[in-house]
């Protein structure tokens, strides 16, 4: 893999960008593998590249049906942080941002992460209370999450109106400055270009249509483009788990639903850091100037990937209620992705009562954030079938145990 | 009193028991258990919802709907 630097940007420009070697390969699908993930998004792509990196591990195949990047990854508004609820979910997500700060260096390639801070505006004392509860937890787990009076969440967000009339008083904010953003196709792009670097067979455009069994464990895929013999079968395929899992008779707790999100027109800088406002609305403005905005998820479970319109009025309405100067600004897109909303809102990264098949699902509204921390973690799952301590709460299992782990710190928790 | 065996701790007296009657025909194992109560078929395709019909006659509605389309079926 040649690097990609200030000279080779030099030599290249000298020829036109003509010259500049493919990112990947497209490589033919083969008979067999030793492991086959399913997705070729964030979470695909990082548990092939840790699987190569970490574990020597080279005989594998991401396959997905679509191309590289173009699920959920390519379809969300970026927010990296760890102010999450539960202690598993914290150590994850601290863990990433600790990943995320290096990944540019480590993969050769610009993910643009960019760590801004987050300012929650708390408006019932529903989520007071609960922001409190969360800022002992993050405080016992070293995470940086403070509680301001609302003039000094002004401060960080110069367009926030406090005066004007509010449907709900704003009655304090959070401040997590940490948490950041990055550019969500890089991710993908970078994740893929390293791991095709290792050996890994990134083959797109081919769907998978069934998992084949025989007896109690994985034999291989069936695909448009024929049938696998893989003994290891990795899940990463956020809307359509339950759809793939059941080809192998395993039920998982989780509802496809659209979440949605629109952008602006490009404005001049004036947010410098992530806002969200747990009831009704977030946005950040990306590098281009645009305001990325997004809200809570449609109440209909769907897999089209298109929101409903009741969904982004309310999100207007409250996005403007709360930033007056915002009334004239126009979006210029909007859209949806359909996303693997677990029962109690958290991951399934697991085993399966299927030996052989492991799940990486159910990230919901909140998976971006988790690809390099999450796909390592899986990698190393699915490399030595024993799941890390990082993991242990993720399992399916917890289900049946009857510890679920709720949630209240996802977008999909609204209210 | 009697004592109950209890296969945990074995033979116990039965106020440190609540007795809630007949047993159902199938004891109902934890993974059963889970799965119907948190098992989805999330079907990609047609299923029958359950729809309230809130703000109108309030009746409780067994609806097919298409998820691959949004479109109720016929
Ligand atoms: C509008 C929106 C905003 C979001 N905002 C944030 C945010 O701010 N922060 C955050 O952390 N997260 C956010 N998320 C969630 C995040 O996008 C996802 O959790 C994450 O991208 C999931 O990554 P993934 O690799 O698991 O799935 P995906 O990126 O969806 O990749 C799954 C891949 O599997 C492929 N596939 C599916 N079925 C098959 C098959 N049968 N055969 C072959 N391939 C198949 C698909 O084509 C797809 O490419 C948001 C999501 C949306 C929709």
């Amino acid at each position: 893999m040649s690097a990609y630097s200030i000279f080779a940007l030099a030599r290249n420009a000298l020829s036109g960008h003509r010259n500049w070697p493919r990112a990947w390969r497209s490589p033919a699908l083969c008979g067999s593998y030793d492991i086959a993930i399913v997705g070729a998004g964030g979470h695909g792509l990082a548990t092939a590249y840790y699987l190569a990196r970490r574990h020597g591990l080279r005989n594998i195949l991401v396959v997905d049906k679509g191309w590289i990047g173009g699920g959920n990854t390519g379809r969300n508004t970026v927010t990296i942080r760890a102010n999450y609820l539960r202690e598993p979910s914290i150590r994850l997500h601290a863990e990433g941002l600790r990943m995320w700060r290096e990944m540019s260096g480590e993969l050769g390639f610009n993910a643009m992460f960019s760590e801004r801070g987050q300012i929650d505006l708390i408006q019932t004392w529903a989520k007071l209370r609960d922001v409190k509860r969360r800022q002992s937890i993050l405080h016992l787990a070293g995470v940086p999450f403070d509680i301001l009076t609302p003039r000094e969440a002004q401060a960080h967000v110069p367009i926030l109106d406090l005066d004007g009339p509010k449907r709900l008083p704003i009655l304090a904010a959070t401040w997590h400055p940490t948490a950041g953003v990055a550019r969500h196709d890089a991710v993908a792009w970078g994740y893929a270009r390293a791991a095709d670097a290792l050996g890994i067979d990134i083959v797109q455009n081919c769907e998978v249509t069934a998992i084949r069994r025989q007896g109690g464990r994985v034999a291989g895929i069936e695909t448009t483009q024929g049938f696998v013999a893989v003994p290891k079968v990795a899940l990463a395929v956020s809307a359509h788990a339950s759809v793939l899992a059941q080809t192998a008779d395993v039920r998982l707790p989780i509802e496809t639903v659209p979440l949605q999100a629109f952008v602006s027109a490009p404005l001049k800088p004036m947010l410098s850091c992530i806002v969200n406002c747990p009831g009704a609305v977030y946005l950040s403005q990306s590098d281009k100037g645009e305001l990325v905005i997004g809200g809570g998820s449609d109440p209909v479970p769907s897999y089209v990937q298109r929101g409903e319109f009741a969904v982004l009025e309310r999100v207007v309405s409250n996005l403007v209620e709360l930033f007056p100067v915002l009334s004239r600004v126009g979006l210029l897109r909007q859209w949806a992705g359909a996303i693997d909303l677990c029962h109690d809102t958290s991951p399934i990264v697991s085993k399966s009562p299927v030996e052989g098949l492991y799940l990486n699902v159910g990230w919901g509204s909140g998976g971006f954030k988790a690809i390099p921390a999450g796909g390592a973690a899986f990698a190393d799952l699915v490399a030595t079938d024993a799941p890390s301590a990082a993991i242990e709460a993720f399992a399916l299992a917890r289900f049946e145990r009857g510890r679920p782990l709720y949630e209240t710190a996802g977008a999909s928790n609204r209210d | 009193m009697q004592l109950v065996p209890c296969p945990h701790c074995g033979p116990r007296e039965q106020g440190e028991f609540v007795c809630l009657g007949e047993a159902p025909a199938h004891p109902v194992s934890h993974e059963s258990l889970a799965r119907h109560l948190y098992g989805r078929v999330n079907a990609k395709g047609v299923s029958v919802e359950l729809w309230w019909h809130r703000h109108g006659c309030r009746q409780w509605l067994r609806l097919p709907r298409d998820s691959a389309t949004n479109r109720f079926a016929p």
